[in-house]
């Protein structure tokens, strides 16, 4: 073998471990909530950029919405609730989890002068949560009601967007909210509430997870592997530097900046500090993950809402996961 | 397109003939109407006095004019999470959203109407001795009548729209609007279409039957 060969067989080695070819165009699109801070992370930090990819990075006001676009070829990839990967499944799409971003958090919020210091004593008062059918409204009902013993019937559940939720539930216009951070963390911080449940404390899910459609896991598997990779990176940074992410998260998810409260500022990155302590980002989905999905499908079929039973395994495909966690390149 | 993103008419047509044998759905469309003739009603009657009497006194127009102009350019659904906030979550604020959106077409087309009234008919009422209140409803009123009907029209198909818009994000947990935004967040498109045609279809028998109805028993000197 000569000194040529050698060096052309290294240069083939090297050009074939790249993870994916430089400036490789994805689309990506995520939902305007705390639960998918690792992408803004990523995009404002350049993770997509060091793992090859050309992101395009579109926001999206909810999981539903954004499913949309993965199922019509609008976009590569989504940051979004894995029961929208689900639903669209059981009627024929052809979607992929290949990872998990973050577990659910949703806390249940009351108002401190409508007695309210239990689950139970919801029963006959109102409560607002986000969209029905959302992945928030099945735990709501499948779950953290069901834990009481109430159903939707029990209880007014007014279907409205956070931020409404959050201002309705400080003007007493409804006596409790399920909200996620960070409107939990600023609720508490502004009015006189109490939270008397936080799912991701009683029971962990996995919420948002990473949606590919089947055509890129086919086509374009270093793509699929760049995008991991970059959440991992991003999952990592927000672990290691809580201060600089709090820091990067305010302006995207507190744009109106510090709170005023009774004449005491509260900095936004405070609340963004508060938020990432609370939620429990994660880039691998775990067994203990994957039995939770086999509940809540379950829970989606007593529900109604799935139709007919869809195999996780014909759903979830963690093959780049393992080759992250194996470390391989 | 494959059939669970744009759902076929034969599929679409199946599962209305089954929600409309289910009783949450005849619920569902009753909700609708209920807040449509509460939201609509009210938008004619308010249109139709506060465009005579715009009409009818100087005074009193000049500010109507300039409120009407800048509220009217306002879309309806924007003022939900403010009317939420006032007046709280379920019926009003919907209602309140379809008022305003009926009320504009109404108060502006009868303003004009009273405004193009030849004076020489009120002078001549007032020197035979007409009050105020005769003026109103023996002059004013009679004239205005082709402007109330193509301002309840026209309110009509403002108020419809506006009414499923709300119900989608106005924080409610039924009616047709709900139904076509709960439908779609579960990936049910055939769901979505069925309530895209039931909208369409009442809102055609409801404007092509009973307001053409209605103009024409209204206006019958015009179509004998």
């Amino acid at each position: 073998m000569n000194v040529r060969n050698v060096v052309l067989g290294i240069l083939v080695l090297a050009l074939a471990s790249v993870p994916v070819r430089a400036g490789e165009k994805v689309r990506i699109g995520y939902v305007h909530v705390f639960d998918d801070a690792p992408v803004v992370i990523a995009r404002d930090k350049g993770f997509f950029a060091a793992e090859g990819l050309e992101a395009g990075v579109t926001m999206f006001t909810s999981g539903p919405t954004l499913v949309k676009g993965l199922v019509s070829d609008q976009l590569d990839a989504g940051v979004l609730g894995f029961t929208n990967a689900i639903t669209w499944s059981s009627q024929g799409a052809d979607l992929k989890i290949v990872g998990k971003v973050q577990e659910g958090f949703h806390s249940l919020i009351a108002r401190n002068d409508r007695n309210i210091k239990k689950l139970g004593d919801l029963k006959g008062k109102s409560i607002a949560s986000q969209a029905a059918g959302s992945t928030a409204d099945i735990v709501l009902k499948g779950v953290v009601l069901k834990k009481a013993g109430l159903t939707d019937k029990d209880l007014q559940i007014m279907y409205t967007a956070p931020s409404t939720a959050l201002a309705s539930l400080k003007a007493g216009r409804v006596d409790s909210a399920f909200l996620f951070e960070p409107y939990d963390s600023i609720v508490r911080a502004t009015a006189s509430v109490t939270e008397i449940y936080e799912v991701g404390k009683h029971w962990p899910f996995p919420c948002m997870v990473v949606i590919v459609p089947g055509k890129l896991v086919k086509d374009r598997p270093a793509a699929v592997r760049g995008l991991l990779a970059s959440i991992k990176r991003s999952v990592e940074f927000m672990k290691q530097n809580p201060a600089e992410a709090s820091r990067i998260l305010a302006p995207a998810f507190m744009p109106d900046g510090d709170l005023s409260v009774e004449g005491r500022t509260i900095p936004a990155q405070e609340i963004m500090l508060k938020s990432l302590k609370s939620n429990v980002f994660d880039w691998r989905l775990s067994k203990a993950d994957l039995k939770r999905m086999e509940e809540l499908s379950g829970i989606m079929r007593e529900m109604d809402i799935l139709k007919n039973r869809v195999p996780l395994s014909s759903v979830v495909d963690l093959r780049w996961q393992t080759e992250l966690e194996r470390g391989k390149p | 397109m494959p059939s669970y993103l744009i759902p076929s008419p034969v599929q679409v047509l199946a599962r209305l003939s089954r929600e409309l044998g289910r009783e949450a759905f005849l619920v569902t469309i009753g909700r609708t109407f209920v807040r449509l003739i509460a939201g609509f009603s009210l938008a004619c009657f308010l249109g139709l006095a506060i465009g005579l009497v715009s009409g009818i006194w100087n005074f009193f127009r000049r500010y109507s004019r300039a409120v009407v102009s800048i509220l009217q350019s306002v879309p309806p659904i924007a003022w939900v999470p403010l009317f939420i906030i006032l007046f709280g979550f379920g019926d009003y604020p919907i209602i309140l959203v379809i008022l305003i959106s009926a009320f504009f077409p109404m108060a502006v087309g009868v303003m004009n109407a009273v405004e193009q009234i030849e004076p020489a008919r009120v002078d001549v009422a007032r020197l035979l001795g007409a009050s105020r209140g005769q003026l109103l409803t023996k002059v004013y009123a009679p004239e205005v009548v082709p402007a109330v009907i193509t301002g309840a029209q026209v309110g009509f198909g403002n108020a419809w729209r506006s009414l499923i818009a709300a119900e989608m994000v106005g924080g409610v947990n039924v009616g047709l609007g709900w139904f076509i935004n709960f439908s779609g967040e579960v990936a049910d498109m055939v769901g979505v279409l069925a309530g895209i045609f039931v909208i369409g279809l009442f809102s055609a028998v409801l404007d092509g039957y009973f307001l053409e109805r209605f103009k024409r028993r209204l206006l019958r000197w015009k179509y004998v």
